[in-house]
């Protein structure tokens, strides 16, 4: 059986035994969606880039004890936001560039991506942080209700609520802005 | 408007990490030991080290034949020797009950010194009785 058709739970266990093979077969399958998520929450790709390969190197630390009381994503979502949050803090002070960013030296579909994430971001951050996690986690991750809930550490009827009024909120943001509009 | 929800959700996705990402990753953590040994507590060396100094003496010493020797008596040995305890008289539940009381010693009584005086004497009552009946 090859590595890319196990389960999540399985490669974690193939990768504690020892695999290396098992951990590439990890950043395989879960570096689209920390980067996605880092980009939107830091408004940065370059930063969103610095944080993927972060999270990485601690998950490579942190799953040789991972005890599978939860989902591997959920975890590593988890690290995700700690690091964001700590890259967020190192860079306080700073001004937050909402600039569209030098693409001369990114390939087409890069740029494409990058231009993507600013278009989500704009129409996500208008939401309440917990909102915006919920649309993030279950809408745009395809996260279940109770992974959802796992992962943000709050009960499924908090998640459904939220997710309720971040759908009404995000409708509201598109009709104003538009999907293309920036 | 659910479609643009869903086509939101789409260009969501479509965002990729750089293919270099992976490759950043891989270089960062192929000098990682996948067993880490840091886990190895100081004191477990520690505890190994005074464990190997204790047996030290014990690896060069050489058997020694019985008669030079002195034999180490025996935890049973010591048993025997130790001297009986007293029995002890075991007391029933009805000898408890039954518990005598010692004697006590007879009141002592005092005798009277000196006649009362307050008693009147036959005569004084017949002569009573005979005013009485007069």
């Amino acid at each position: 059986m090859k590595l890319d058709d196990l389960s999540d739970a399985e490669l974690v266990r193939q990768f504690k035994a020892g695999n290396h093979q098992a951990f590439d077969a990890i950043v395989r399958r879960f570096q689209d969606s920390v980067f996605r998520l880092a980009s939107v929450w830091l408004h940065d790709e370059q930063a969103a880039a610095d944080v993927t390969q972060e999270v990485f190197v601690r998950g490579f630390k942190g799953l040789r004890r991972f005890r599978f009381r939860s989902a591997p994503f959920t975890w590593l979502y988890r690290v995700t936001k700690n690091v964001c949050r700590e890259f967020n803090r190192m860079r306080r002070g700073e001004a937050l560039v909402d600039e569209p960013p030098d693409t001369s030296s990114v390939p087409d579909k890069q740029v494409a991506s990058i231009d993507t994430a600013r278009r989500v971001r704009k129409l996500v951050e208008k939401l309440p942080a917990r909102q915006r996690e919920v649309v993030m986690l279950r809408i745009f991750e395809d996260l279940s209700v109770a992974q959802t809930s796992s992962a943000m550490g709050c009960r499924e009827g908090t998640v459904k609520a939220l997710l309720h009024k971040a759908t009404k909120g995000l409708r509201i943001s598109m009709k104003h802005t538009g999907l293309d509009n920036d | 408007m659910t479609d643009n929800i869903d086509e939101l959700r789409k260009r969501y996705r479509d965002i990729e990490a750089p293919p270099h990402i992976a490759t950043r990753i891989r270089a960062e953590v192929a000098d990682k030991p996948l067993r880490t040994r840091s886990w190895t507590p100081a004191g477990a060396t520690i505890m190994a080290v005074v464990l190997v100094a204790w047996l030290v003496p014990y690896l060069g010493e050489q058997p020694t034949t019985s008669s030079t020797r002195p034999t180490r008596p025996s935890l049973a040995a010591l048993v025997a020797l130790k001297p009986d305890a007293p029995a002890r008289t075991s007391v029933s539940l009805s000898q408890l009950k039954t518990i005598k009381k010692p004697k006590l010693p007879p009141k002592p009584r005092l005798k009277p010194t000196k006649p009362q005086t307050n008693l009147e004497s036959e005569s004084d009552l017949l002569e009573e009785k005979n005013y009485v009946f007069s």
